[in-house]
């Protein structure tokens, strides 16, 4: 010790400095007011919010057959991210400025000023107030807690404007620049053939045709005129309707077709033919008439197909199997694929239950 | 319409009914569907058949399982022929059609209670005193008409049908209701000991005694009575009248899709979709499972599981599915918390499931997530409003076509939602 006595000298003075200053509370490093240790928010905030804010501040929930309840001028605060997201008017929490923090300035007015919070019951305790302003001043830290995520009702649904369903595109594409039949010879297709035409799409030039109700006197005879807009027929039902092979061959001139609908009708294999080259053919609908597995070879052409019915047919499972690698990427509907039914509740047993 | 138009539109003074009595048939445009006013949307789906279970179906014990939470309680779940989707122990028949089926997990809304749930569902607005809104059936045939003439274009299938209504439009809108599907359409047959002449002749001469009064009173009101007794025989000299008749179908066929009053109606409503009738609404009650939960379901679910699969899989046989949109709603879902007293979950309405498939709908995918326990919603809310106006955008009805109560004051098809696109292939 002899051998530096200045510095021990500067040692001791500046131990008892910083004796002082602790004595005083003042930290090193630190803001020059009045701090000490660091805030627990759970204990020390959270539970004042808790009590004293929660009731008004909530999170919007359903109430049992009333309007939702939503929270005072739209500030939740019983989560992380409504707490920082604020009230309708913006922020009440800027992170280490208790001063420009709704949050707190709101707790701390005058005893009759009508913004004092809590609106309801006294006002916040001098300790409740400190602990919030010092919180705040030390950034406002929320540790690990979330609380409430806060819904946000909105959701994506209205999101995607542009997406377009692709049924609808397909029409929209095969449509574009398609002369519109003339309402005069739509007229006289209508009557002659007793049809129901109707746009495919709102304002498309392509064309539904169907038989709504009459299928049974709609045999090829009625159907023979629709060859004269053949180019702007996009939807043809004739299902259950009396046409035959003959008609099918008619069909040809249809180029932009893209829905045939033939259930239940006399069709052969034969008519089938007919129908290859086709060039938009998307959905075919043969369920219900005599098609045999020869009528496949013709269906194995139609590559634009995307599905195919063929329940109540002629054909064979080893038929669809085969027609099924020819075309890959169609999907062929050829069973009914029903529950089975519990041996005692198939009819004739008696029990029927409501 | 005043006589001089009719004069000029070749429809004389006469009513539909006059000309039906001489023999001639309606055509589709008249009804006001296809050529109807409003400017329609491109559409994806012609025809709905909305099934809807009374009571707020738990989602939990459905099409939302949580395996290994503890709100999942006893029910397992099970795999389905979609790979990452699966259903509860009850659908084993439906696991086989979750292709066709889009699931939505993350349906909301604020109303806990039956009766303002289910209206809420059906209309997209909040009960009130002042006014009965539209269902989304009479919608569909305010704005789009039937496709079939001679049939009513919104049908209700159940002994609870309280959701489906015309609201304030015409009486012609709303559904026609059908307690029994195996009793058929009551009343829809002539008197037996009146002829058909018989027939003829009082309705000719009703429509004379009516000629004058309806001239002088022009009105909306007057003219819908006319219209409903139009209606009434349209309806009876229909051949598709043979629509409502479940005893045309094989028997095989009744017994799959389970021999009880949803099962058939689901059947009934197939073959109403299949004769162009556009909304069929078929009411399952009874799932409001307070107490008992676990039970409950054991006995609700697999006539629900049956009669769907029937019915995907019959209209998709007969290609149907195309244009027919498939829909499974219900008014709020139930508490992923068990109570365990009474083995029950109670009414829950911030979050639940619901299903939608064919007309347009992807198949096979999950829309919206809720969280490990299934109560809250984590991703892609969808609004009871946002929901009908999915369904409202598949039928290609405009959603921002404002009609006027009889007071004035507007209302649209699915108030403020927005469509869930995501939803459509």
């Amino acid at each position: 010790m002899d051998c530096n006595p200045t510095r021990r000298r500067v040692a001791a003075r500046a131990i008892s400095v910083l004796v002082f200053a602790l004595a005083l509370g003042i930290g090193f490093g630190g803001p020059a007011t009045a701090q000490g240790r660091p805030i627990d928010f759970q204990r020390e905030v959270l539970s004042v919010l808790e009590r004293r804010c929660f009731e008004c501040h909530r999170t919007p929930s359903p109430q049992a057959g009333r309007r939702t309840k939503r929270p005072k001028a739209g500030l939740a605060l019983d989560g992380k991210t409504a707490i920082l997201k604020g009230s309708s008017a913006g922020a009440v929490l800027v992170p280490g400025k208790p001063e420009e923090s709704l949050l707190y300035t709101l707790t701390v007015l005058p005893k009759n000023d009508p913004d004092l919070m809590p609106a309801n019951g006294d006002p916040l305790t001098k300790k409740e107030t400190e602990s919030l302003r010092r919180w705040i001043e030390q950034g406002a830290s929320f540790g690990s807690w979330e609380g409430v995520s806060g819904r946000v009702v909105q959701g994506t649904a209205g999101k995607d404007r542009d997406r377009v369903p692709s049924k609808v595109a397909l029409l929209e594409r095969l449509g574009q620049g398609v002369p519109r039949v003339d309402a005069e010879l739509l007229d006289r297709v209508e009557k002659e053939s007793l049809a129901t035409i109707s746009p495919s799409l709102p304002g498309s030039p392509l064309l539904r045709v169907e038989f709504v109700s009459r299928e049974d006197s709609i045999g090829d005879r009625r159907v023979e005129v629709l060859q004269e807009i053949s180019g702007n027929i996009a939807l043809l039902d004739l299902g259950k309707s009396k046409v035959t092979d003959t008609a099918l061959g008619w069909f040809r001139k249809m180029t932009r077709i893209t829905h045939l609908d033939l259930h239940r009708t006399a069709i052969t294999d034969a008519g089938l033919a007919q129908l290859v080259g086709l060039p938009e053919l998307r959905v075919l609908n043969l369920y219900g008439t005599e098609v045999t597995d020869a009528g496949l070879e013709s269906l194995a052409q139609m590559k634009a197909l995307r599905t195919l019915y063929l329940w109540q047919t002629e054909v064979s499972e080893g038929g669809v199997g085969r027609l099924q690698e020819k075309l890959p990427e169609t999907r062929i509907v050829f069973r009914l694929d029903l529950p089975p039914v519990p041996t005692n509740e198939r009819s004739g047993r008696g029990d029927r239950r409501r | 319409m005043a006589g001089a138009a009719r004069g000029f539109l070749g429809l004389g003074s006469t009513s539909l009914l006059a000309r039906l009595l001489h023999g001639q048939m309606a055509r589709a445009s008249e009804a006001g569907g296809l050529s109807s006013q409003t400017p329609l949307r491109p559409a994806t789906a012609r025809n709905v058949i909305y099934l809807y279970m009374s009571g707020g179906m738990s989602h939990l014990d459905t099409f939302d399982t949580k395996p290994g939470s503890e709100t999942q309680g006893p029910v397992e779940s099970i795999k389905t022929n979609v790979s990452g989707i699966l259903v509860s122990e009850h659908f084993p028949h439906l696991a086989r059609h979750m292709d066709k089926i889009a699931v939505v997990n993350s349906l909301h809304t604020n109303q806990g209670a039956h009766v303002q749930g289910r209206y809420f569902m059906h209309t997209s607005y909040e009960m009130r005193g002042t006014i009965r809104h539209p269902s989304l059936g009479a919608w569909l045939d305010r704005l789009a008409g039937p496709t079939n003439p001679t049939l009513p274009g919104h049908v209700a299938i159940g002994n609870d049908v309280y959701g489906a209504s015309g609201g304030f439009f015409e009486s012609r809108h709303f559904p026609l209701p059908i307690g029994d599907p195996d009793a058929g359409l009551q009343n829809s047959k002539r008197v037996l000991g009146v002829s058909e002449q018989d027939f003829h002749d009082r309705l000719s001469k009703v429509e004379k005694m009516n000629a004058a009064f309806v001239a002088k009173y022009d009105q909306k009101q007057v003219r819908a009575y006319a219209d409903m007794y139009d209606q009434a025989v349209t309806l009876m000299k229909s051949k598709d009248l043979l629509a409502f008749d479940l005893t045309e179908e094989p028997e095989p066929l009744r017994d799959a899709y389970g021999r009880n009053r949803f099962g058939q109606g689901c059947l009934l409503a197939r073959r109403l979709v299949e004769h162009n009738v556009r909304f069929v609404e078929v009411v399952y009650g009874g799932w409001d499972t307070h107490n008992q939960n676990f039970d409950e379901m054991g006995e609700k679910c697999p006539p629900l599981d049956r009669a769907l699969s029937a019915l995907l899989a019959d209209l998709e046989a007969r290609g149907l599915l195309e244009e027919t949109l498939v829909v499974l709603a219900t008014e709020f879902g139930r508490t992923p918390e068990i109570q365990t007293e009474r083995m029950g979950r109670d009414h829950f309405p911030q979050a639940f499931s619901g299903l939608l498939a064919g007309g347009g709908v992807q198949g096979g995918m999950k829309y919206g997530r809720t969280d490990a326990t299934g109560a809250e919603i984590i991703d892609s809310p969808v609004s009871v409003p946002d929901f009908n106006a999915t369904i409202a955008y598949a039928l290609g009805l405009p959603l921002d076509h404002v009609v006027n109560s009889p007071t004035g004051r507007p209302f649209t098809v699915a108030h403020k939602g927005k469509p869930v696109k995501a939803l459509f292939s």
